[in-house]
């Protein structure tokens, strides 16, 4: 098997997934599990992954599994019965019609049947609706939670996960490479390359590198990137001798990595050079703070410790870093507050926002594998340890 | 002419009076959106930071959130003070130990915590238990307010509608019957094609796909790229389904269309698609001000099979569009809202046919007379054509 090529799991790969997660779930006393949250659906079904669920895009599915007898099942509307055979997966499908009051009532009606006198529900996504309806419907079923268990769990990749993260990783990357090499054919065109085309031909090359969906998007540029996330009028283009920041997130098969990367529009000054390469010193701390058995804010602290030492202010009003996984953001975060101490193959998206010379952000945010030998990079299409220059002409790109 | 904001306010100061309450906490991040105009679009990805709106009966808003999401709040909020909690705390306890402090001296509080998960739901709950009032679910009375439009609200859904639909129209006019497509490209150039009429950029849901020839038997095809689509190509003369969700200011559009390889149908397609334009006039006829949308499905169910269209079982006629793409009330067979002038209707409409899944999705504004079509940008009671070639 092609590590790079095969995208999804193997029926091998899979079958070890759930293992773990059985013998897990097992040894923690679980009888039977129900989830609704859409990343623990992906990651406890082993790669069930339905059209934007956090959206609520389409009804609420859920997911059942009984620890005992293995028996797994799907819940889910009509529209979306046929997603688990597509994905050659081959649990129980259950479809419910919005028969009852409310749809949280239809689809308890469905579930209620297969619940025990008790069952783990994940409280992080399970909303309170429909915890009533089940209750409602299923008056002697005790409802516990599986937060804590599932996030240990997640937290701690296999190697089929890492996997799937490293594709998706090189898809980001190729397809935020295609974005700068279309965009500098004609970044200074401003008759016709405005800043969301940036944006959007990320996401296509995403896409056609094999990549399964597009979470976040945002494009900043100049002085409007001083903020995290803003809205680009669809009339921007792009200004010689600016920061451009492009925030994204992508998944592979369920499994999501994020990322920010800053380039510059033209040739940089060395004040542009110079603000960059205090970004990689702040993030160069981070990495080497990687080391299975520090807490998650230890890391959080280098960083502060090496910004005093070296003059170099940072943004502190987001973590600089945290899981990925099966969602785009989970812990650990490397965050004052979180004292989760670092494990061998948790993964983990690392950036620091730092200032540029007009205070935008500028940020380069890679993926790391931790490892006992120290962290181990699964962005590494394309280093961006020095400052991106974006070239462009009025030469179209086609 | 009253603006947005103000036509928002006085919904919600109905609800205030309606229920008789001082304060409203919301946690349901649509309703936040609707509410304030606060709109983070990975909000619902990034689901361990919190953010809860405080709305009180003076017309005060304040909104508790985390520092990282402040300059986007402050970009599209309507008039609300930001309570922004730091990363030295875990999220929900910094956002518990805010709203702590800001539930004072009330009577009766309003919650719509029942739409949240059960970790923030319980943490709002003890919270105003703590703070020793009366608490009232606001959750309906929100889905009640959402589901009828205001003037400005039709006015954005209108203008996404439309465009959305120009845009899907737009692409198509590329299509030349004997130039093979991929369903990636369809769907990557129905994507461009919303951008250049001035659509914001968006992630997460604004989705758009092209899924064609043998594949539109599946309605989310190419699992798990959903949006992306795939490599097939498209022969002379097949289906395509384009399907385009977009935003502009907040307000969402979602809608399907089907496009021809050809410039003429197939025997198939003539009935597939006679069909749908069938099922589409009934659904416009049973969609009356008055009916609850449970009856209306009925009606459309015992019409369809009464002229023998072939229809999905159990797939629902339709739904709200508005602050979120797909939102109560349904036309499915539980749903009791009554139809009411001023809603903004998708229109679902789906019919099998030799196995194969025809689908449509139009938008209609509900009047005391009947209805109004948001997003014919042409003539939808026939498909798009493609040229033969050229």
């Amino acid at each position: 098997m092609s590590r790079m090529n095969d995208i999804s799991f193997s029926a091998a790969e899979r079958k070890s997934l759930e293992k773990q997660i059985m013998t897990r779930l097992m040894a923690e006393g679980y009888d039977n599990v129900l989830v609704f949250g859409s990343s623990n659906i992906t990651y406890l079904s082993c790669g069930l992954v339905f059209p934007y669920l956090d959206q609520k895009v389409v009804h609420q599915v859920a997911y059942y599994m009984s620890i005992k007898t293995g028996q797994r099942v799907l819940f889910c509307t009509s529209e979306l019965a046929d997603i688990p055979d597509q994905l050659n997966w081959d649990g129980e499908v259950v479809v419910y019609a919005l028969s009852e009051k409310t749809p949280e009532l239809s689809l308890a009606s469905v579930i209620s049947k297969y619940l025990g006198e008790q069952v783990a529900i994940d409280e992080n996504y399970t909303t309170n609706v429909q915890l009533k309806a089940l209750q409602l419907i299923s008056q002697n079923t005790q409802y516990i939670g599986l937060d804590d268990t599932l996030n240990a769990l997640k937290r701690i990749k296999t190697d089929a996960e890492v996997r799937l993260l490293e594709i998706a990783c090189r898809m980001g990357d190729r397809g935020f490479v295609s974005a700068l090499n279309h965009t500098e054919g004609a970044a200074l065109d401003t008759l016709s390359y405005p800043l969301w085309e940036y944006a959007e031909r990320f996401r296509v090359h995403a896409g056609e590198f094999g990549g399964s969906g597009v979470g976040n998007i945002s494009v900043l540029k100049g002085e409007t990137s001083r903020v995290l996330y803003g809205f680009c009028p669809p009339r921007a283009t792009f200004t010689e001798g600016e920061f451009v920041r492009l925030e994204y997130s992508l998944h592979n098969h369920g499994y999501w990595i994020s990322g920010s990367r800053t380039v510059y529009v033209g040739n940089p000054d060395n004040q542009a050079i110079s603000a960059y390469k205090k970004n990689q010193t702040l993030k160069n701390a981070a990495r080497d703070a990687l080391i299975i058995g520090n807490l998650a804010s230890d890391v959080y602290a280098t960083v502060q410790q090496k910004s005093l030492e070296m003059g170099i202010p940072f943004w502190k009003d987001i973590e600089i870093g945290h899981g990925v996984g099966t969602s785009e953001r989970e812990g650990p975060f490397l965050a004052p507050y979180d004292k989760s101490k670092l494990q061998e193959n948790m993964v983990i998206c690392l950036g620091v926002y730092t200032y540029g010379p007009n205070k935008e952000l500028i940020c380069d945010r890679d993926v790391f594998q931790l490892t006992a030998s120290g962290p181990k990079l699964l962005t590494w299409y394309k280093t961006y340890d020095q400052l991106y220059a974006m070239f462009g002409t009025s030469a179209r790109h086609g | 002419m009253s603006t947005l904001v103000q036509e928002i306010t006085k919904k919600i100061e109905s609800i205030f009076d309606t229920l008789g309450i001082d304060t409203m906490i919301l946690s349901d991040v649509y309703n936040i959106q609707y509410s304030t105009g606060i709109k983070i679009p990975c909000s619902h990805a990034h689901t361990d930071l919190v953010m809860i709106a405080l709305l009180n009966n003076r017309g005060i808003t304040k909104v508790i959130l985390p520092e990282c999401w402040v300059a986007l709040a402050e970009q599209t909020k309507f008039d609300a003070k930001l309570l922004p909690y730091s990363i030295d705390h875990d999220p929900l306890a910094a956002a518990n130990s805010i709203l702590k402090d800001q539930l004072t001296h009330n009577l009766v509080i309003g919650s719509d915590d029942n739409n949240v998960s059960l970790k923030l739901a319980k943490m709002i709950a003890g919270q105003i238990a703590e703070s020793g009032t009366e608490r009232i679910e606001v959750e309906d009375s929100f889905t009640a307010a959402r589901a009828t439009k205001t003037k400005n609200e039709i006015a954005h859904i209108r203008s996404i509608a439309l465009k959305t639909d120009h845009a899907i129209n737009g692409y198509f006019h590329h299509l030349i019957a004997d130039r093979s497509k991929s369903s990636m490209s369809i769907s990557e150039n129905l994507r461009i094609h919303s951008l250049e009429r001035d659509i914001e950029i968006e992630g997460y849901n604004a989705c758009s796909r092209g899924v064609i020839g043998q594949n539109i038997k599946n309605i989310w095809a190419y699992a798990p790229m959903f949006g992306f689509a795939s490599n097939d190509f498209t022969d002379i003369g097949d289906t395509i389904i384009a399907d385009a969700m977009n935003n502009e200011r907040g307000y969402w559009s979602n809608a399907t269309r089907i496009g021809i390889m050809a410039d003429y149908m197939s025997d198939d397609q003539t009935i597939a698609y006679n069909h749908l334009v069938q099922l589409r006039k009934i659904i416009c006829e049973e969609l009356i001000v008055g009916r609850t949308a449970s009856e209306v499905y009925h009606r459309i169910v015992d019409k369809a099979q009464t002229q023998n269209l072939s229809i999905l079982k159990n797939h629902g006629f339709g739904f709200s569009v508005g602050v979120s793409t797909k939102e109560a009330p349904f036309l499915v067979s539980g749903d009791e809202t009554l139809i009411e002038a001023e809603m903004t209707m998708v229109l679902d409409g789906i019919i099998e046919h030799e196995g194969l899944l025809y689908r449509s999705r139009d938008t209609v504004l509900i009047t005391d007379n009947g209805h109004e079509f948001l997003n014919w940008y042409k003539d939808w009671r026939e498909p798009y054509f493609a040229l033969n070639t050229i």
